[in-house]
């Protein structure tokens, strides 16, 4: 691949947090007195560690617990691991390789990216430890697709890559991809980077690689198959249900993409009900029981499954149903909001009465205008170009919108309505706007 | 207290609905008293808002409070006449009551267990009941069909074509699916005097409450009280059964007229006695016929499986002796005149107003060939998701092991249940409508309208492994 290389760098910058299972209070004496302790009881020194005392019995009881953290330890010696790639540094911004990309131009803080055509930027890594995450900081303006490359475990030229879209951010935004669920996902890249297609406008500030060790990822698991989703526009027609992460930054953003880009949390019921079933069969082959006793076995496992997914699912439905009573049932008209929805179902309902009369009336909003129609039934919504004798203009959570002198609704200096004055206004952005007749 | 409306205005309806069941039992009473109300509120207010669309199509009623009321007083006095006269010359027994099999004694602590269960299903059906009717409309379907149409009716008193102020003439799409939705919300909203969003989504909360306790007396048929109430556990327990229960949409309603229809072809087929097996075929007639003025997928999937099985059970049973000549005769002519009676009319208003038979979208040349993706998503949503936790791959794996109990009247509920997935599958991938598939907005809720099928069958597998071995109630042959 045809590369300009912006410089070069030494190391990069690199977090590493040490033994975090040990409490910060007795971090320094750790490890070593774990050692000390559990080779040689009876040359234990009264010390300052007081987490197990000076009680021999109890020592002796703990002896276990010690010597598996002591086991252990090397494993929670490497717990979780970042990276920071900071491309307002000059001397970062010289790892990277770009290729088609004219307008490439180093900003304060960052990289700021336009393309009139595709492009890629890509950096070799190495590193000393596994990538589970990739944070992006970055602004932009409108956002837009892209798309994380990696280079896969054979090097050469080939690079896999995973279409995402960024979201408008006018402020320092964290995108955050989980990849334990990416397939031909290599967590030792030897290489990373983004491809931009034509009309992209961002500016990236840093790129963060978090990696995690096997303990952790195990226990983010079991945290996220009891992470729940909200109830959206898709649970109508499907649910998710449980599902798989390894990272804490994983499960915070475990149902904000769609699909989900992790495992489903089903993987691990039929694997471990599939181990229940085999170790069944054989006890009751061993014990030369017959086959009815193997079947009801097997059920009776098959429903204990079931009730933890009921209880799973039930919790879900719980939690998001107190939700809606929180934020809508037990408060006010015009202080509650409802699910994504938010303020759109009282606006409707408020308008109503003013759009009785009204054949039709104009929506700018990207709320649904089906949703709206019901409220206000007969009276139409139509679009601004359809809104030629519409007496009222209603502005819906568009703070881009502004009125120019002559009192018109104008969308970045385009007139969008006749001159006319607004009646009420709820918020900023959203408010009813009535022709001047 | 608002809500207080919808039993006042299910009286009506589940009367009239409980007269002309009782009016078809006759002289033989096969239905539960538990059954017969909920059958009687089901199909009661499905028939009743049929009388009242054609009420209104003749012109006869404007859809207010006086219309809608007249109709239901109408039909209640009719019903409940022909109810007195038919009792007055053959007297029967109501009193119908399950005979318990004597089976072994519950363990202690498996009643603890379904207490516990029953709590927890008992706080999840009243959260999403609560939420039902204290929120707004949120889904799509709530706010553009069901709600908006219901809406239109009462504000109108009429049933227009075109949705639409701004073009009168064009009619909606949404218009092909039949109007029982609507029309029942619109009937609450007159009778309450106002457009009220609690009242007119809570029904739904009501036809998911019937569904439930359908299943309970199927079961309890089967076995004892506590089995059927395991059932219920099971059923509540399926998360995407549960949301669609709590939610104001239309194809709980249907899972329930599908739910009465299939079982009581099953009762047909494992009754032995003549007189209580014809009874309960002209029921399935009364419930297949209601059955296709729920949703369009009812009239073009669901009745064409219910017929075959239909079919196939008279001749199975012409064959082996069971039933004569006569009796066929007379099933088919109850089946028949039920659908001219009910499914004509409405196939006739759909023919004349050149109204689509999919829902809001045509289903004819909908031919693709064979859809990429489809079936891997498919495979998802029904193993992967959170729709059914356990449900498909426990159902599969018993019908695999114990085929052979489907050599018996069991062959009906899972026959319905394979065929009509086949069908739904055979849909998605070889027609235009797999981009419901791939987007997940159409194969759940098709399997949704099956699930207390499913569930049934179930029920009846862990029966006969659990409860009663020599069990022959379900394979009575």
């Amino acid at each position: 691949m045809d590369s300009w290389p912006l410089a070069k760098l030494g190391a990069p910058h690199h977090d590493m947090s040490i033994f975090s299972a040990c409490e910060p209070k007795n971090h320094h004496l750790c490890l070593v007195t774990f050692a000390h302790w559990s080779t040689n009881k009876s040359s234990i020194v009264p010390s300052p560690i007081s987490d197990f005392g000076y009680n021999f019995p109890v020592l002796r009881k703990s002896s276990v617990f010690l010597f598996a953290l002591l086991f252990c330890a090397p494993l929670l010696a490497r717990a979780e691991e970042s990276t920071v790639l900071n491309l307002g540094s000059a001397r970062e911004q010289q790892e990277w390789n770009m290729r088609k990309l004219t307008e490439l131009s180093p900003v304060q803080n960052g990289l700021h990216i336009r393309t009139s055509v595709a492009g890629t930027l890509l950096r070799p890594l190495t590193l000393s430890h596994g990538i589970d995450v990739v944070e992006i900081t970055y602004t932009s303006p409108r956002g837009g697709p892209f798309a994380l490359l990696w280079q896969g475990r054979d090097a050469g030229d080939s690079y896999y890559q995973l279409p995402l879209n960024l979201g408008p951010a006018a402020q320092p935004k964290q995108f955050i991809v989980a990849l334990g669920a990416v397939g031909n996902w290599n967590n030792r890249p030897t290489a990373l980077g983004f491809s931009f297609p034509e009309g992209t406008d961002v500016t990236i500030r840093t790129v963060t690689l978090h990696g995690w060790n096997v303990v952790e990822k195990l226990v983010e698991n079991v945290k996220c198959f009891w992470t729940f989703d909200v109830i959206a526009p898709h649970s109508i027609n499907f649910l998710w249900g449980p599902l798989l992460c390894s990272s804490p930054a994983a499960r915070k953003v475990l149902y904000e993409h769609a699909p989900p880009i992790a495992h489903s949390g089903m993987r691990v019921i039929y694997a471990v009900l599939g181990l229940a079933l085999i170790i069944i069969g054989f006890r009751t082959w061993f014990s030369g029981s017959d086959r009815n006793v193997f079947v009801r076995r097997a059920l009776l496992v098959t429903f204990i499954f079931w009730a933890i997914l009921d209880l799973r699912a039930g919790a879900e439905f719980l939690r998001n149903w107190t939700t809606d009573i929180r934020m809508y049932v037990s408060e006010p008209a015009g202080r509650r909001a409802f699910r994504s929805l938010e303020f759109f179902p009282d606006f409707s309902a408020v308008v109503a009465p003013i759009l009785k009369d009204q054949p039709k009336y104009v929506l700018l909003s990207n709320f649904p205008e089906r949703y709206i129609r019901y409220y206000t039934w007969p009276s139409q919504p139509v679009q601004p170009s359809a809104g030629s004798g519409a007496l009222y203009w209603l502005v819906y959570d568009r703070k881009d919108l502004t009125l120019n002198p002559e009192g018109r609704i104008t969308d970045d200096g385009v007139p969008l309505s006749p001159p006319g004055s607004i009646i009420h206004e709820f918020m900023k952005g959203t408010y009813v706007f009535r022709v001047r007749s | 207290m608002t809500l207080l409306w919808i039993p006042v205005g299910m009286i009506l309806p589940a009367l009239s609905g409980w007269f002309l069941l009782r009016i078809l039992e006759n002289r033989t009473p096969v239905l539960l008293r538990l059954e017969r109300w909920v059958l009687g509120f089901l199909l009661g207010l499905t028939g009743t808002m049929e009388l009242t669309f054609l009420a209104r199509w003749a012109g006869l009623i404007t859809l207010n409070r006086w219309g809608f009321l007249s109709v239901q007083l109408i039909l209640t006095a009719l019903l409940a006449i022909a109810f007195i006269i038919g009792r007055l010359l053959s007297p029967s027994n109501l009193n119908l009551t399950p005979t318990p099999k004597a089976l072994r004694p519950t363990p202690f602590i498996l009643k603890i267990l379904l207490v516990l269960a029953l709590l927890w299903t008992v706080v999840k059906l009243a959260m999403g009941s609560f939420i039902l009717v204290t929120t707004p409309p949120f889904y799509d379907d709530t706010v553009k069909n069901w709600n908006l149409r219901g809406k239109i009716f009462y504000l109108t008193g009429n049933i227009p074509l075109s949705l639409n102020t701004q073009d009168p003439k064009a009619t909606d799409p949404l218009s092909s699916y039949p109007p029982t939705v609507p029309l029942v919300k619109a009937s609450l909203a007159s009778l309450a005097g106002r457009w009220d969003e609690g009242i007119v989504n809570g029904i739904h909360a009501l036809w998911f409450f019937a569904l439930i306790a359908l299943l309970y007396a199927a079961l309890r048929r089967q076995s004892s009280r506590l089995f059927g109430l395991w059932g219920i556990v099971v059923f509540v327990s399926l998360p995407f059964a549960l949301f669609q229960g709590v939610n104001a949409y239309a194809d709980i309603f249907v899972a329930a007229h599908l739910f009465a229809a299939v079982h009581l072809l099953f009762l047909a087929a494992r009754e032995q006695d003549n007189a209580r097996r014809d009874t309960f075929l002209r029921l399935f007639a009364l419930a297949t016929a209601l059955l296709t003025f729920t949703k369009n997928e009812a009239l073009i999937l669901h009745l064409p499986v219910l017929l075959a099985l239909f079919a196939g059970l008279l001749v199975l049973r012409f064959r082996k002796r069971h039933m004569t000549a006569g009796m066929c005769v007379r099933a088919v002519a109850w089946m028949g005149g039920f659908l001219l009676v009910l499914l004509l009319p409405w196939l006739c208003y759909k023919w004349g107003n050149a109204l689509t038979f999919g829902n809001a979208k045509s289903i004819g040349g909908t031919f693709a060939g064979w859809q990429p993706y489809v079936l891997s998503t498919l495979w998802a949503n029904t193993f992967f998701e959170g729709n059914w936790h356990l449900l498909f791959p426990l159902l599969f794996a018993l019908v695999l092991c114990r085929w052979k109990a489907l050599r018996s009247p069991l062959l009906i509920p899972a026959g319905f249940l394979f065929v009509s997935l086949a069908m739904q599958i055979g849909l998605f991938l070889f027609t235009s409508l797999s981009a419901e598939a791939t987007m997940q907005t159409g194969f759940a809720r098709g399997v949704v309208q099956l699930s207390p099928v499913a569930v049934f069958l179930l029920m009846l597998f862990l029966h006969g492994i659990f409860v009663d071995p020599k069990d022959s109630a379900i394979g009575q042959n």
